[in-house]
């Protein structure tokens, strides 16, 4: 403690010698320049806090000074010789009365700086030391004259432009080297990461640290005041002089570092005119990476456009950087390393990616439903192949760069503008995938979907309307285990696969819908057995519900327990329920069933009500005609 | 069916059945009538003959009701049911298969239907013994478990 308050009177003492030195050459220049009005000089205004002066620097910081106590002392004794001597020659009268104020306001200062600890004989000496500079800059202060407050004021321009220089270099060097920061982004690689996501990611944190910097670094000089605090060092000096990015500073590699590590004018390089960070270095950087040319004045980012992902159709934020109308390349996403981003394989790019050479109308801008335009068969996938090239996103969506019409591909393909292959009279069998022939991979025009995209060799990768696995499952076998995948297509309505006259179509087979449908009958027998079987049906009506526990008897084991089972079971076997024929229960229940639902009044009761008796009505009827 | 001349006899024994039974036999004559007059009012030239008739409704779903009745109607006493089972026992023993038929399936199937809101252990005393064979009997066909009380009764 004694080491540090010899060392403060020092330093003010220091300052004050400093100050008359200025002082006094000052006055030999502008001599003559009078009625100034006295300001309060540098010496007298205590350092800020952070600026990197040593009057900064915490009390933990001034006792690691390996300076002894006497070292001190004894340069405070020269301090003080000389500021005695400097003072006696320039200082006026009042502008020393204020230093010797402020000097002793410095040394309670200090003093109190110091706390509650013992006081040791240095701490003596240097307050005897104190004394002595005190009253000599007293005595300087009674023999200055009026004309140096002018030099006073002059001195505390230099002082204040000297702070400014040193915080300037302050803030480059705590943006170099903060450890802080280091730790801060040390699990930021400064490669560009895979996915598109981190991507998007590094973005916004990059814009967020450009708006941050962008008041001149303040805001992020605020948040490195420990790297500022240590920057006054010479050697932290010459390192905060170079560039970002520069030696010794593996973090600046990173462009975010390097971003926020440079200086305003750096900054402003960076961000160009008015920009955010869209301009800023990793914008360019992902900008490059996607579509590799480099905006000439986009200063804003155009509107998010959608995209279409794997599991279906979504708006998903992907940026367009803007030129891409007029972009012929294919914006391949590709990292640093050269390797292909993982993102490829996540999300497909159908808003401006420029559509292949055979890809007739790309679709920009907006989300487009997975259309099929046309039913895509084993053979039309072969002859389409060369319509899109593989990768992601060329292709636009799926259905574009088609080969062929339909089935047997008679005319020219779009895709490649050359006549589809000759039809085959026998397509493929689905186990063409597994043959490397299958040319499903380029459908679609290269999607990344790796479902449409299946790998050579993997059937269960088959696109959504084809699924060999599961025909494999089960339902495929005997003559249908021989049909080619072409009739296996999923068809939907307005699919021009029905026009089974068409030219060249593949014959078309019915959805299974429509053959259910076809057999109408077998229908109606699956729905009297799922009505045999039916429970008491819930009603609501109170009238209803009565009736139906009078025929319904639970844990009853003759078919569900219903008046109408015990008929059917009667009808069938000729053998009586419970001792009795229940036919004319049945009978009489129908009759009154029938009444209620022809009823008006009962016009207005609940569907679930009318079905429930409708049903009972129909099984009543089945049983007593023995069905 | 026509109503058989123990009909009067089984109303008699309960004014909750009587009551009952009223209300069905109103609602079905109701029913009918909104049928004529709806048919009439599309087209009234209908015959008589694709009219709906006005008759009694069928003597199993008034039996229903009734059965229904006896085993949830808080109004009715121990009194009645006893009276009432008097009346089944009678059918059940001098009525024809089809006044006999529509007794156990009309009327005792509801009763045990309803067995867990009513239990019959409590009258089962009071029960004639064909009524008692009919209720095991129907216990059994259905393939319903019969209680210990009620197989023991009729062994």
């Amino acid at each position: 403690m004694c080491a540090m308050s010899v060392k403060g009177c020092a330093e003010v003492a220091g300052q004050v010698a400093v100050g008359a030195t200025m002082a006094a050459l000052f006055g030999l220049w502008s001599a003559g320049t009078a009625n100034a009005r006295p300001v309060d000089g540098p010496v007298s205004q205590p350092a800020p806090t952070g600026s990197g002066t040593p009057a900064g620097r915490t009390d933990a910081q001034r006792v690691a000074e390996p300076k002894s106590s006497n070292e001190e002392v004894h340069s405070a004794k020269v301090y003080a010789a000389k500021a005695q001597q400097n003072a006696a020659k320039s200082s006026d009268k009042d502008d020393g009365e204020q230093k010797a104020k402020s000097t002793d306001k410095k040394g309670d200062d200090s003093k109190q700086s110091k706390g509650s600890g013992g006081r040791s004989s240095g701490e003596l000496e240097s307050s005897k030391e104190e004394k002595q500079s005190t009253k000599a800059q007293q005595n300087a202060a009674k023999s200055s004259d009026d004309k140096l407050s002018d030099d006073q004021l002059r001195r505390k321009a230099l002082s204040t432009q000297q702070k400014e220089k040193t915080q300037a270099s302050a803030k480059g060097v705590g943006m170099t080297v903060k450890p802080t920061s280091a730790t801060q982004f040390s699990p930021y690689t400064p490669k560009i990461s895979d996915a598109v996501g981190t991507k998007l990611e590094r973005l916004d944190r990059s814009q967020k640290l450009s708006n941050t910097a962008g008041g001149g670094g303040v805001a992020v000089s605020d948040q490195l005041g420990e790297a500022r605090r240590t920057a006054v060092k010479p050697d932290r000096e010459k390192k905060a002089a170079e560039p970002p990015g520069g030696t010794g500073a593996g973090l600046l590699s990173s462009p975010i570092l390097s971003q926020q590590g440079g200086d305003a004018s750096t900054k402003k390089a960076n961000t160009g005119s008015g920009s955010t960070g869209w301009q800023s270095p990793l914008a360019k950087e992902i900008r490059d990476a996607y579509d590799g040319t480099a905006p000439t004045s986009g200063t804003q980012p155009k509107p998010l456009t959608c995209v279409v992902a794997v599991a279906g159709p979504s708006c998903l934020p992907t940026i367009d950087f803007g030129g891409s109308s007029g972009r012929t390349s294919a914006p391949e996403l590709k990292t640093s390393d050269g390797r292909s981003p993982s993102a490829g394989s996540i999300l497909e790019r159908h808003t401006d990616s420029p559509a292949p050479a055979a890809s007739p109308k790309p679709v920009v801008g907006k989300l487009q439903p997975p259309v099929q335009p046309e039913p895509r068969t084993q053979v039309q996938q072969n002859s389409e192949g060369e319509g899109g090239k593989k990768g992601k996103g060329e292709g636009g969506k799926k259905g574009e760069g088609e080969g062929g019409e339909k089935g047997k591909g008679t005319t020219p393909g779009k895709g490649n503008g050359k006549p589809a292959p000759k039809p085959k009279e026998n397509p493929e069998p689905a186990d063409s995938a597994a043959t490397g022939k299958d040319t499903r991979s380029a459908r679609g025009a290269g999607s990344s979907d790796p479902e449409r995209n299946p790998k050579p060799g993997d059937p269960c990768k088959s696109p959504k309307e084809i699924n060999p696995c599961k025909k494999a499952a089960g339902k495929k076998s005997g003559a249908d285990a021989a049909k080619p995948d072409s009739e296996n297509v999923h068809m939907s309505e307005n699919s021009p696969a029905y026009d089974s006259s068409a030219p060249g179509a593949v014959e078309s087979r019915a959805p299974e819908l429509a053959r259910a449908a076809s057999n109408r009958a077998l229908f109606e027998q699956y729905r009297n057995i799922l009505r045999r079987e039916m429970t008491k049906p819930y009603v609501v009506d109170s009238q209803l519900r009565g009736w139906m526990d009078t025929m319904w008897r639970p844990g009853a084991k003759i078919g569900n327990g219903s008046t109408a089972a015990a008929a059917r079971f009667e009808k069938m076997t000729g053998q009586q329920v419970g001792g009795v024929w229940h036919s004319g229960k049945a009978r009489g229940f129908l009759t009154r069933l029938e009444k209620w639902i022809a009823d008006p009044r009962n016009a207005e009761a609940t569907p679930g009500d009318r079905a429930a008796v409708e049903n009972v009505i129909r099984d009543l009827r089945d049983a007593l005609e023995g069905n | 069916m026509s109503v058989p001349s123990w009909w009067a006899d089984l109303l008699a024994a309960s004014d909750a059945l009587a009551t009952t039974d009223r209300a069905q036999v109103q609602d079905w004559n109701s029913a009918t009538e909104s049928i004529r007059t709806q048919k009439l009012r599309n087209d009234p030239e209908t015959a008589e003959e694709e009219l709906p008739a006005v008759d009694d409704p069928p003597l199993t779903v008034r039996l229903g009701a009734l059965g229904a009745a006896f085993a949830t109607s808080k109004n009715m006493t121990n009194a009645e049911r006893v009276r009432v089972l008097a009346v089944v026992e009678k059918v059940l023993d001098s009525g024809d298969d089809a006044e006999r038929t529509a007794v156990v399936t009309g009327f005792l199937e509801p009763v045990l239907n309803y067995s867990d809101k009513f239990d019959l252990h409590a009258l089962w005393g009071f029960v004639g013994p064909l009524t008692q064979h009919q209720c095991v009997e129907l216990q059994t066909g259905w393939g319903i478990d019969v209680p210990d009380w009620m197989a023991a009764a009729t062994q």
